[in-house]
């Protein structure tokens, strides 16, 4: 599946409503996978492009609330198109809380069904960006040696060079060597820079003591 | 006092009379020799037992009358003294004396005045005793008479009163055959209103059911549209989505026409009916309600079998119910499969249908109570729904009851094939 730009899962028990959304998310060019329970999309099947899940809330062995939330707990992470006949106020807030991109009421306009899969897909694109984006980061820090991380923590809660020498017990200069080294392996430009990708490592920063 | 009890009395008094006449005669000591007629003896005898039984009766009934107790009395002295007299007199008639030597004296007892005077005071007490014992024995049968008088004044009080109660209690049950009928009257009104209310559960079953055609039916025309926007439509797949708008507007129809039937009031109808047909129609309105909880529908219908006469709508409101409490049944179950199963088989006296789930059973002690008005074992039931549903088979001339099982509940009803016991 991988050739596929990206790929749309659809889980209805209702083969007729599959086939009809199949056909018209096709129409547009996408890819469309199709399920009639819950239990035979596995997770496995989603591959590395983005993708998303249009999910009717009404299934046979467990209801889409339920599923979305298995997911989450199995760390699988796919935006979500909830459908359903009948959906009330608690079910959606349900499911919005729980990360769902959209929530339709069957019968639902096309073009509805259309955006919310474009948002959807968009979605999971940025994340899988994002998730790159940060796996090169973390590459980057499990570079640093213990030395240096300890010296960029210090940096960025703050600390003048001067300070960070006299809390490690070492010259200043010593300090400088360490902060330049760790600012050139996490290719930061700047100290703001080398600040925002800590924070997005969620490192935690030292605290002057 | 009857004849027995005073001839023996008088046989008795006689005795005494006569007893001491002729021990006093003996006890004589003269110088002469008695000798006795026994002819007259016979007849002081007689005569004594004669005036007895008189005097007696007369005696004694005293106690038992409240008027003429005087002369009464008087009368039963009088004779009691003929029968002493006559004893008397004629047993001295009876003996002749013959002069004889000096008497023997030897077993005279010779009685000082002393003695005398003593024989008379104790005499007198003796008297004194039985005058004292014959009034107090009189006052003890007024006394009596008393508590009797009391006693039939208090059972005639208590016979009103139980006259009372009766009353009260005859009132009582109108007013309870009143209330039954009320009963009745608002049990029919309740079960108009259940067959709402299971319908109203249905009604998010069916809403489903005809939302998923209409919703095939939206998107596909929705395509077709685009398709045909397009320009340069894929005709193959505008075909088909065509053919399905059309399938599916078929589906939804017919949906409609089953939820309409079930809807029409009126008064029940018998006409005949295929059990088989019933049972799938009733078992499709509840498939989607059992596909949401997992449960699995099973239809194991005899084939060929002979039609009923009934009316089809009430029987389906029976199967539903039979269906829906064993879907509720198996909701909570976690570990078991949960499967409902319909048979229908052919019975020695018509058709036999049984709706098994694979639930926690029955309890056995309340098999009979299920079907009560009222009783329910959920927690959001008004405990009709069986007692109705018998009360529909019963009409049909058949019978609804509880089949022991090991595995989940199984609930079966019996219908008459020749359609006799409808009424």
């Amino acid at each position: 599946m991988s050739e596929h730009e990206s790929i749309v899962f659809v889980v209805d028990d209702d083969p007729s409503v599959g086939r009809a959304i199949k056909r018209l998310i096709g129409s547009v060019g996408l890819h469309v996978e199709l399920f009639g329970s819950a239990q035979e999309f596995l997770p496995s099947k989603v591959k590395n492009v983005p993708s998303c899940l249009i999910l009717d809330i009404r299934l046979p062995g467990i209801s889409g609330l339920d599923f979305q939330r298995q997911l989450a707990e199995s760390n699988v992470q796919i935006p979500i198109v909830f459908i359903t006949a009948h959906g009330d106020i608690p079910m959606t807030v349900r499911a919005m809380k729980a990360g769902a991109v959209e929530f339709l009421t069957k019968p639902f306009r096309d073009q509805d069904l259309l955006d919310a899969v474009h948002l959807a897909l968009e979605r999971d694109r940025r994340r899988r960006q994002q998730e790159a984006e940060l796996a090169v980061l973390r590459e980057r820090f499990e570079s640093l040696s213990p030395r240096e991380r300890e010296v960029i923590a210090m940096v960025v809660s703050g600390m003048l060079n001067k300070q960070i020498a006299a809390q490690i017990g070492t010259a200043e200069n010593t300090v400088k060597v360490h902060r330049s080294r760790a600012m050139e392996k996490m290719q930061a430009n700047s100290l703001a820079d080398l600040v925002k990708m800590i924070e997005r490592l969620q490192v935690p920063s030292a605290q002057a003591s | 006092m009857g004849w027995v009890e005073a001839l023996t009395g008088s046989a008795v008094m006689s005795a005494g009379i006569a007893g001491m006449h002729y021990i006093g005669m003996a006890a004589m000591r003269l110088p002469a020799i008695a000798q006795y007629s026994p002819l007259l003896v016979m007849c002081s005898i007689l005569l004594a037992i004669f005036f007895s039984v008189i005097a007696l009766p007369l005696a004694f009934d005293l106690r038992e009358e409240t008027r003429w107790t005087v002369p009464r009395r008087l009368g039963s002295a009088t004779v009691m003294g003929l029968a002493v007299s006559a004893m008397h007199y004629t047993g001295m008639a009876a003996v002749r004396f013959m002069p004889s030597s000096a008497p023997d004296l030897s077993q005279a007892v010779s009685i000082s005045p002393l003695g005398r005077n003593a024989i008379v005071i104790v005499t007198l007490i003796v008297l004194l005793a039985a005058v004292v014992t014959s009034s107090v024995d009189r006052r003890t049968g007024a006394y009596i008479e008393l508590l009797n008088q009391d006693l039939e004044r208090r059972v005639a009080e208590r016979t009103r009163q139980l006259i009372a109660i009766n009353e009260e209690l005859r009132k009582e049950i109108a007013d309870r055959q009143r209330a039954e009928d009320a009963l009745q009257e608002a049990q029919a009104g309740l079960a108009r209103v259940t067959r709402v209310l299971s319908m109203g559960e249905l009604v998010t079953s069916i809403a489903h059911e005809v939302n998923q055609p209409l919703t095939a039916i939206v998107t596909n025309g929705n395509f077709a549209v685009r398709q045909l926007d397009a320009g340069t439509p894929n005709l193959k797949q505008l075909r088909e989505a065509i053919a399905e708008i059309v399938e599916d507007a078929t589906r939804a129809s017919s949906v409609i026409s089953r939820v309409r039937a079930l809807l029409k009031k009126g008064t029940p109808d018998r006409v005949e009916l295929d059990v088989n047909e019933v049972i799938k129609e009733t078992a499709d309105l509840v498939r989607n309600e059992a596909t949401r909880n997992r449960i699995s529908v099973h239809l194991d219908l005899t084939s060929s079998l002979p039609s009923i006469l009934g009316d089809r709508v009430q029987l389906q409101q029976v199967l539903l119910n039979l269906m829906m409490n064993g879907i509720d049944a198996m909701r909570a179950l976690t570990d078991q499969p949960r499967e409902l199963v319909i048979k229908s088989t052919r019975s020695a006296d018509g058709v036999a249908i049984q709706v098994q789930d694979s639930g926690m059973g029955l309890d056995p002690r309340q098999t009979e109570r299920i079907f009560e008005p009222y009783f329910t074992t959920k927690h959001s039931g008004i405990g009709l729904g069986l007692s109705i549903s018998r009360s529909i088979i019963e009409s049909h001339g058949g019978r609804l009851r509880t089949v022991p099982s090991s595995h989940g509940a199984v609930f079966e009803f019996v219908l008459p094939t020749d359609g006799a016991g409808a009424s």
